[in-house]
């Protein structure tokens, strides 16, 4: 089909499926027209006939023909998705959006933390920051998750330890995920005038972690958030995602903690 | 260029105008003015229902339509002042922009010829005045019309396209007293808006001064209370833009259709993982207004709010926009 839409996805073939817990399952896809995109920005996925929704792909960001997306299994799209075989065809537009300030955070002290299936959203920029360790020598990631028998990328773990400084935490060892990232934080020895920090956990949980990591030295501006919408469009006509004064997906979806705090869990 | 036309010469024109356009003008159905094909002439009375809005982002519409053959080019009679400013200063902004500019929008726009009216009678809901507009048409038409008395039709063209609809029209030149009278038409206009509405809202409204009681939930809850989230409210405003992307099944083709969403909805900030942001009622109201009155005034730099007054008489709960405005301006 010939048409100058932006709203027409490309072809994408599904060529691996592997499952990452009982809820998420990770996709490799095979596309018609090379991509390329920076961590953090996303791309609407599309099952034909059914929906779409906005992901960020979890594939080292080189341009490529071929992405992988990982996905959570939590409502009727992605449900679907989890359903396809390899063979089946989907399809995806984008990238679109702002992703992370990759020349803003080269040669800082880095600390990464995620909450569960929060990892997703941060295994592009983990690729980017292992590929480029010259930019970005200095690296921890905190991994907390709710149970330990649903952890997304556990077979990654000792590949980790080599690579950077890795914590994992189980919540369900501790009374309160806070305490948990608390406890951490104390344990990593950096130069937090020096630290940017990235936080991928559900909505209730970043002001409670921006806390722990404010106390350590890190303020709100050297924090940033990959921020979940609901979106229709992805390219700002549609206006489901606007948050405060921003778009997500035009103005985001990673924010500065500091532009967004106030809208964080809500939308004004 | 300035033309006078008797009503006889108006109809020999429209009927001229049809013979090469699918032509819309303003027809009286019961209590209220739709547009409908022209039959007649019915151009005194405001506001025409279905905006025009309608007919260049109509509300559903194939996202991939692009390609289609083309369109017939389409003459719309009886726009006001109101909608030509929703259609300039966001929609156009919006969806004929330089960012993801959408070709089928360019092209319902480009092939629309807009035959604005000055309002000649104004309803009682209308207040666009104070929203910053004006009652009557001077720029952004293809032909604007000022009905001078039940004969007499004072053309004026205000765009090259709008000069050549009018050429060889037979009708003839203006006189100094009919401009002085279209003067005095517009006067009349004008006051009879102002006095519909006295709290201005052209700069948006959610200042500093108004945040107390723009968070206050209960005042919120009271104002929805008879709120049923029909949508009414924005699929008749003129500058409600939102939509939502649809699947239509199509086997392993992509199919989209882009659809009018409403934000009173409550899917509308709901995403997976049954997570709504704005799950009351009380709370997508008052984000409504915010959007209306702040929101769209920060991005477009006018108020997303246009005064035309279809959201008030289309409302079935018989809520009054410029009554809420009214209580945060008082509480």
């Amino acid at each position: 089909m010939k048409t100058n839409s932006p709203y027409f996805p490309q072809t994408a073939k599904i060529i691996e499926i592997r499952p990452e817990t009982s809820l998420v399952k990770s996709f490799r896809l095979s596309l018609d027209n090379e991509i390329s995109f920076s961590p953090g920005e996303f791309i609407m996925l599309t099952i034909p006939g059914e929906g779409e929704f906005p992901l960020t792909p979890t594939s080292e960001p080189i341009k490529s023909t071929v992405i992988e997306v990982a996905v959570k299994k939590e409502g009727y799209a992605t449900e679907l998705l989890h359903e396809k075989r390899i063979g089946d065809v989907v399809g995806i537009r984008g990238p679109y959006g702002k992703g992370y300030p990759l020349t803003e955070l080269s040669g800082r002290d880095l600390i990464l933390i995620a909450q569960d299936e929060g990892i997703i959203q941060l295994h592009s920029l983990l690729m980017k920051i292992l590929s480029d360790r010259s930019r970005f020598p200095r690296l921890t990631l905190l991994y907390e998750f709710l149970n330990d028998r649903e952890v997304v990328y556990s077979s990654k773990f000792n590949n980790w330890h080599n690579e950077f400084i890795f914590y994992k935490t189980s919540s369900e060892n501790n009374s309160s995920t806070k305490k948990g990232i608390d406890q951490l934080l104390s344990k990593i020895d950096l130069d937090f005038d020096k630290a940017s920090a990235v936080i991928a956990a559900p909505e209730s949980m970043i002001k409670k972690i921006a806390l722990s990591l404010n106390m350590s030295g890190i303020s709100s501006e050297q924090i940033w958030i990959p921020l979940v919408r609901n979106m229709s469009c992805g390219i700002g006509k549609c206006r489901h995602c606007i948050t405060g004064d921003y778009y997500v997906c035009k103005d985001g979806p990673v924010f500065r903690l500091s532009d967004i705090y106030d809208t964080l869990g809500s939308i004004l | 260029m300035h033309l006078v036309f008797s009503e006889r010469k108006l109809k020999n024109l429209f009927s001229k105008w049809s013979l090469e356009a699918q032509l819309f003008t303003p027809d009286i159905q019961g209590r209220l003015v739709m547009y409908s094909e022209f039959a007649d002439i019915n151009l005194k009375k405001t506001p025409v229902w279905g905006s025009l809005k309608n007919y260049i982002l109509p509300s559903r519409r194939a996202a991939f339509e692009d390609s289609a053959k083309e369109k017939s080019p389409l003459i719309l009679v009886g726009v006001r002042n109101c909608d030509i400013r929703g259609a300039l200063g966001i929609l156009d902004r919006v969806f004929a922009g330089k960012e993801f500019s959408d070709p089928l929008y360019k092209k319902m726009r480009k092939n629309t010829l807009i035959v604005s009216v000055d309002c000649f009678m104004p309803a009682d809901t209308c207040f666009c005045i104070q929203t910053g507009g004006i009652p009557f048409v001077s720029a952004g038409s293809d032909i604007n019309i000022t009905p001078l008395s039940n004969d007499q039709y004072l053309l004026e063209s205000l765009s090259l396209e709008g000069k050549r609809l009018l050429s060889n029209s037979n009708a003839r030149g203006v006189s100094e007293l009919e401009l002085r009278m279209r003067n005095d038409i517009r006067d009349t206009a004008f006051k009879k808006v102002q006095g519909n509405f006295n709290i201005d809202i052209s700069r948006g409204f959610f200042k500093k001064t108004h945040t107390e009681t723009s968070e206050k939930k209960e005042y919120w809850e009271e104002l929805s209370a008879n709120c049923i989230q029909c949508g009414a409210c924005n699929f008749t405003c003129p500058t409600c833009y939102c939509t939502i992307l649809n699947e239509v099944s199509s086997r392993n083709k992509f199919f989209k259709v882009l659809q009018w969403d409403s934000c009173l909805f409550r899917g509308y900030f709901s995403r997976a993982g049954k997570k709504n942001l704005l799950p009351k009622l009380s709370e997508r109201f008052r984000y409504r207004y915010i959007c209306k009155l702040s929101l769209m005034y920060t991005e477009f730099g006018i108020s997303g709010c246009v005064g035309c007054g279809r959201c008030i008489q289309s409302c079935p709960a018989m809520i009054d926009m410029r009554e809420i405005i009214r209580g945060l301006c008082e509480n």
